[in-house]
């Protein structure tokens, strides 16, 4: 059996999260290809549904990249998008899921580095979990 | 409004267990307004129902709708189409919605996907507290304006018992005494000996203590 | 009215933020403008930092860097010096070296904006620098501390790689230090950026100890006191000593510092590494440039201005702004480079290089099904080949209409792609999606469509062992995006040409002022009967200019001004509207009118306290600092014999942590004047921290020079003043810190330095829905990096309501505020829209959530509709209120559910393929 390698969506903001991308892309780190991205004008934009659909189209992890809790421009985008994975983490905790399959993490330019870090943190973390639900024949 | 709160997702997994089509019928009336019953909640519990089947290897084709009101029957009727072609109907209105579903559509399975909780309103975002015990007949103008059967613990009609201390209620810390507001404002507005005026005791007919209510307004009946 | 002024663009030497700042400013009120820079790229000192303070924005300096390339405006200059600038005020002449070929440029007038240089302290022998490998600079230490510097902001000292555990910071290095690196004055930065430093040290690893050595710790602007707190609750610690040597310990590579307490004890102390806190210079190179062309200098070598205009220079037509014009911070700079483009707006008629871009209609545009033009940008050092993986790969997607390289003339090129491949939205792949949204916006609104029928793919992070499974699941999803964009709703709205001041202090008059100069009718509405606002209360600036001349002055020219209309008495009570158009309603005498305006300045000042301390109104010989001078008569100083100043009064204390800035050079400027006066009168200047920033530190100097004693108290033993009745003697008590005893001044009179306080601030934002600080004063814009700009778009603001400071600087920051109001004014139409929420009114169950839930408190219900309303101009698009509306009513077409809720579907679809 090949190794598995989770599937991981991350959402992450177009602000702060993007400039630590530059950072991240200036130190030559690379993102693994398991982890498939989408941006957001702001975390604030998530909601509870978002994150669970990756779940049901059978991904093995979710993650968030918002600002620094200070530096949001819209003040609480990333606030909202911390609740909102709470929320998150204890349906999956009904469903019988990990709730450590969804995180929600702060960047900026400063911690730029951690923008590619995550997405290794989180697929190492995820890989150790195994997958999140079985395959279904429809 | 009706104030109502999710039920836990795991006592709906319970209910819908081994059902393979699911419909999750929201409302667009109270529960909307305390995010709970709405077309967002219901997406989200829909989400929820389809990944625990997923999980044990299921496809569950969950639908979701989300009526008008589903405390009148026209806005029911709406559905009258797509209940059938489902095993069950989860309804994430008030207590009212699941009863008048079960009504109409009698050979459906029918679930309460919230659990009501009481007439009250938002006092912030995201919080809510209870103003009105539906008792039947409005006493409010005694007391300041507030409510002592709704938000005295005890529903105590002639002052604070000795549970009171330092304007809040022996139950919870959270929970002000109301009894203390009411006095505190009869003194603010020099109006407490409005307070000692007898009053005959409080018939709770009108309650629920009367059985179930039934309300008619000829003028208004065909 | 408008005297004949002659015309021309402007040349911006620098391409620093304040260069930046002032191409962009000039740019927007029409000047073409070229910007001259000596590196090969533009941001100056600020790249080369870790994080700004107190809030980082170095992220933001790059789409300023972008709006430059991009402004058909701005030609920018890169590698390239002025050596020689010649002519007179409207046809001056420079010559520019670039890569050895000298050019002669034309320009109407000239902004220098290079900018500061460090300290270089090799040669200051006992900090062993250079020579111990341990001591480096704090411009060293945050390369280090950078995460895309070589340590990968992993700090490790020098000499054996190892990670620091307690680290030194040495302050004034090249500051307030005449014997022995002839720089009196102070850098003003220092103390800032070394709790910047200390506190990042400390965020990131948290076992290293931090310590800073300072003589005074000088954190005087907008929110500078919370940083420091802050800092200190992130245990930084703190010690007031000059240390006087660093010393090598044997081969272990660790640094001895010896330094003495305040009461002379002396102690060594082993730290791993030491960071020399270097201050400011103005740079060399333009120093010499600045003499040849005959520019004052004051003693300092800063270019010398007045202080009632301070980014003129001693030739007309030469401005200045940033660290030539002192050691300033980044927002003290950023507002003088604006001011400088209003200074050259009143002298100059703008000569624009390019005309203002004709925007087509194209209504024959159909948006189904979609065809997307796939275009990409390759970035420097991206490798070419990646070019042809973007076409093999976009090509294989439906919807697909056509893919293209973007490269020079990235407007003109996508205008002309889009076209040929009869696209109707664009997907733009490069390595920095928000540098080129900007383009791809201008091309669309140059192609006819709306600007908003795009998407973007990011190009970075990319791995190369896996670059065509990586690239094609980012351009699925890209493609997947644009394919569900629809139009976003748009309204272009007329530009009401009229600008409204709020407030008839300087700042106010002098914000007037320069929107009336450049041609804009301006409107001043004053709440008190006289104009002058605090600055009636003041004889002169610290540097000693007659203040009472200046206002008269002022005034007289405000009332004169035919494009003035100032209404005193007055109160704006509401005001509505949005950048552009606003609508402010002014009572005025029980009369209420109405102002239609296209940008504001707020401008409503501060009060100082009155105190319930220091026996303040028990006595009449005790004064506050704005009564001093009107209430002591000559005689009577002429006979005082002590004098006792008290610092602090009110400010730095747990409920009004600011620090009023201003009472510590008024402190010594009065002193000095009262020394003049009498000079046996024995002053006494009781303070907490000696804040003389900048060259105000040459005041301190000279007055310790004159003989005036300076007792530090701290916040646990004030001193005490005792007098027994009104006119009885006055005593003060203090603890002296070096005697270790308690001293007593039998004082002739006190003046005590009130903290300055945002009385007003409150109203004014509830009336005009700003934000405020956490001091209380105006907040400045989320966006940051735009001191001068409220949180509301088109309203600005200037002086004390933005934190205490002098006068000089208020007026750079009100001329400064006009010219960001101009950049409104001078443009025709605003476009409001775009990349907002709006309310589907039908599925509203007017349930408050939204209005709950905006940061920026826009949504409101609409009684009459029955539902939300969020209003176009002044939503922000972060989608918030779309997250969190229970009934899914609000929708943002920029980032819709349709495309949150199917990103899954197209990325994990097609990797089970």
């Amino acid at each position: 059996m090949s190794e598995f390698v989770p599937k991981i969506m991350a959402f992450y903001c177009s602000n702060c999260a993007t400039s630590a991308a530059k950072v991240s892309h200036g130190m030559s780190k690379t993102m693994p290809s398991n982890v498939h991205m989408i941006h957001v004008p702001c975390t604030g934009r998530i909601e509870t549904l978002h994150l669970l659909k990756p779940f049901e189209e059978g991904a093995d992890g979710v993650y968030v990249a918002g600002c620094q809790h200070d530096s949001c421009q819209y003040i609480g985008g990333i606030a909202k998008a911390e609740k909102r994975v709470l929320q998150v983490k204890k349906i999956l905790e009904q469903l019988g899921i990990d709730p450590g399959r969804i995180e929600v993490f702060s960047l900026s330019a400063a911690l730029g580095y951690r923008f590619v870090d995550i997405a290794w943190e989180m697929t190492e973390k995820i890989r150790r979990m195994g997958p999140a639900s079985m395959s279904v024949n429809p | 409004m009706i104030v109502a709160e999710a039920k836990p997702i795991s006592e709906i997994l319970t209910m819908v267990k081994g059902l393979k089509k699911v419909l999750v019928l929201g409302c667009k009336g109270c529960v909307t307004v305390c995010n709970v019953g709405g077309a967002k909640e219901a997406g989200i519990l829909a989400s929820s129902i389809r990944i625990a089947g997923r999980k044990e290897g299921i496809m569950v084709d969950v639908g979701e709708h989300t009526l008008e009101r589903q405390c009148d029957p026209e806005y029911i009727e709406e559905v009258k189409d797509i209940v059938p072609s489902y095993d069950a109907v989860v309804s994430i209105a008030c207590g009212v919605g699941p009863q008048f579903l079960s009504e109409r559509y009698p050979g459906a399975k029918v679930f309460p996907g919230v659990n009501t909780k009481f007439m009250g309103g938002a006092v912030a975002h995201g919080i809510w507290s209870e103003r009105c015990a539906g008792c039947g007949t409005c006493v409010i103008h005694y007391f300041g304006g507030m409510c002592p059967i709704a938000r005295c613990s005890k529903s105590l009609m002639n002052g604070p018992c000795g549970g009171s201390s330092h304007g809040k209620c022996e139950i919870s810390k959270d929970v002000d005494c109301i009894w203390d507001m009411i006095v505190r404002k009869a003194m603010d507005q020099g109006r407490l000996n409005d307070l000692l005026e007898f009053r005959p005791p409080k018939s709770w007919t009108t309650a629920r203590d009367g059985g179930p209510r039934r309300m008619i307004r000829e003028e208004l009946v065909k | 009215m408008a005297k004949k002024i002659p015309k021309g663009s402007v040349m911006v030497l620098g391409g620093g933020i304040a260069g930046i700042q002032a191409s962009l400013s000039l740019a927007g009120a029409g000047y073409g403008v070229y910007l001259v820079e000596r590196s090969h790229s533009l941001g100056g000192m600020i790249p080369n930092l870790h994080r700004i303070y107190p809030l980082c924005a170095c992220c933001k300096l790059d789409s300023r860097i972008d709006a430059c390339n991009q402004h058909p405006n701005i030609r920018i200059l890169l590698d390239s010096t002025v050596d020689e600038i010649s002519g007179t005020l409207g046809d001056m002449k420079a010559s520019v070296t670039t890569d050895g070929r000298t050019s002669e440029i034309k320009a109407g007038a000239i902004v220098l904006a290079t900018g500061i240089e460090t300290f270089d302290p090799s040669g200051l022998e006992p900090y062993s620098y250079g020579r111990h490998p341990n001591v480096v600079t704090s411009v060293e230490y945050e390369q280090m501390q950078r995460p895309l510097g070589p340590e990968k902001g992993v700090v490790k000292r020098p000499s054996d790689g190892k990670e620091p555990r307690r680290i030194a910071w040495l302050q004034c290095v090249g500051s307030r230090d005449v014997n022995r690196c002839k720089v009196p004055y102070c850098s003003s930065v220092c103390c800032m950026y070394a709790l910047k430093e200390a506190a990042n040290t400390r965020d990131t690893s948290p076992e290293t100890e931090t310590t800073v050595f300072y003589m005074d710790m000088r954190t005087h602007g907008k929110g500078y006191e919370n940083y420091l707190n802050n800092a200190v609750s992130k245990g930084v610690r703190l010690i007031r000593s000059r240390v006087h040597s660093v010393n090598q310990t044997a081969d272990t590579g660790d640094v001895a510092l010896s330094w003495a307490e305040e009461n002379g004890t002396l102690n060594e102390e082993i730290f791993d590494m030491v960071v020399l806190s270097v201050g400011l210079k103005p740079s060399a190179q333009t120093l010499a440039l600045a003499e040849k062309i005959g520019i004052e200098l004051n003693p300092d070598h800063y270019v010398s201005s007045d202080p009632f205009n301070p980014v003129s220079t001693s030739v007309p037509g030469v401005f200045v702004c940033g660290g030539m014009a002192g050691p300033n911070d980044i927002g003290q700079s950023m507002g003088q480079a604006s001011a400088a483009a209003a200074e050259i707006q009143r002298v100059l008629a703008p000569a624009p290089f390019a005309k203002p871009a004709d925007y087509p209609q194209n209504n024959d545009l159909k948006l189904s099904p979609p065809k997307i033009l796939v275009a990409y940008h390759l970035c420097g050092g991206m490798d070419e080949e990646l070019g042809a993986e973007i076409e093999k790969i976009a090509e294989g997607f439906q919807n697909v209409a056509g893919v293209r390289r973007i490269d020079e003339a990235a407007v003109s090129s996508l205008v002309e792609a889009f076209k040929k491949t009869k696209a109707n939205r664009i997907l733009f792949a490069s390595c920095t999606p928000s540098s080129h949204k900007p383009v791809v916006e201008e091309a669309l609104k140059r192609s006819g469509v709306n600007p908003y029928l795009y998407d973007t793919v990011d190009l970075r992070v990319l791995d190369p062992s896996d670059v065509s499974n990586q690239l094609r699941d980012r351009i699925r999803m890209g493609v997947a995006r644009a394919s569900l964009v629809s139009p976003a709703a748009l309204v272009s709205m007329k530009v009401e040409k009229r600008a409204l001041v709020v407030g008839g202090g300087p700042a106010g008059l002098e914000s007037a002022l320069s929107l009336a100069d450049a041609g804009y009718p301006v409107t001043l509405v004053e709440r008190q009967e006289e104009l002058g606002g605090n600055a009636r209360h003041i004889k002169s600036t610290w540097q000693g200019g007659n203040v009472a001349q200046y206002l008269d002055g002022l005034i007289r020219k405000t009332k004169d001004h035919p494009g003035i209309t100032v209404m005193t008495r007055a109160e704006v009570v509401s005001n509505h509207g949005s950048c552009g158009s606003f609508i402010a309603a002014v009572l005025k005498e029980g009369v209420r009118s109405e102002i239609r305006y296209g940008a504001g300045i707020l401008a409503p000042g501060a009060e100082t306290i009155v105190p319930a301390e220091y026996s303040y109104g028990k006595n009449s010989r005790i004064y506050l600092w704005s009564e001093l001078f009107a209430k002591l008569d000559s005689a009577f100083i002429g006979k005082a014999r002590n004098a006792v100043f008290i610092q602090c009064v009110g400010s730095r204390e747990p409920q009004m942590p600011h620090c009023s800035n201003l009472c510590c050079s008024f402190a010594l400027r009065s002193a000095l004047d009262l020394k003049e006066q009498n000079p046996d009168l024995n002053i006494y200047i009781l303070f907490r921290e000696m804040r003389a920033f900048g060259e105000r530190e040459n005041l301190y100097r000279a007055a310790r020079e004159k003989g005036i004693i300076f007792i530090r108290y701290d916040l646990n033993s004030k001193p005490a003043v005792h007098s027994a009745g009104r006119d009885e003697i006055i005593t003060v008590t203090v603890q002296e810190p070096i005697l270790g005893r308690p001293v007593t001044i039998e004082a002739d009179f006190i003046s005590l330095q009130s903290a300055i306080a945002p009385t007003g601030c409150r109203e004014t934002a509830k009336v005009f829905n700003v934000e405020l600080d956490p001091d209380g004063f105006l907040a400045e814009a989320p966006e940051k990096l735009r001191p001068l700009d409220t949180t509301m778009k088109g309203l600005f603001m200037a002086g004390l309501a933005v934190y205490p400071k002098d006068i000089t600087e208020s007026i750079a920051q009100a001329r400064g505020a006009a010219a960001r109001a101009a950049e409104i004014l001078a443009q025709d139409e605003v476009q409001i829209g775009g990349l907002v929420a709006e309310v589907n009114s039908a599925r509203c169950a007017e349930c408050c959530t939204c209005v709950r839930t905006c940061p920026f408190g826009v949504p409101r219900i609409d009684y009459e509709k029955g539902a939300a309303y969020i209003d176009p101009a002044l939503c922000r698009g972060c989608g918030m209120c779309v997250a969190e509306c229970p009934g899914k009513a609000i929708v943002m077409s920029s980032m819709s559910d349709e495309t949150l809720n199917g990103a899954p579907a197209v990325f994990f679809a097609a990797a089970a393929k």
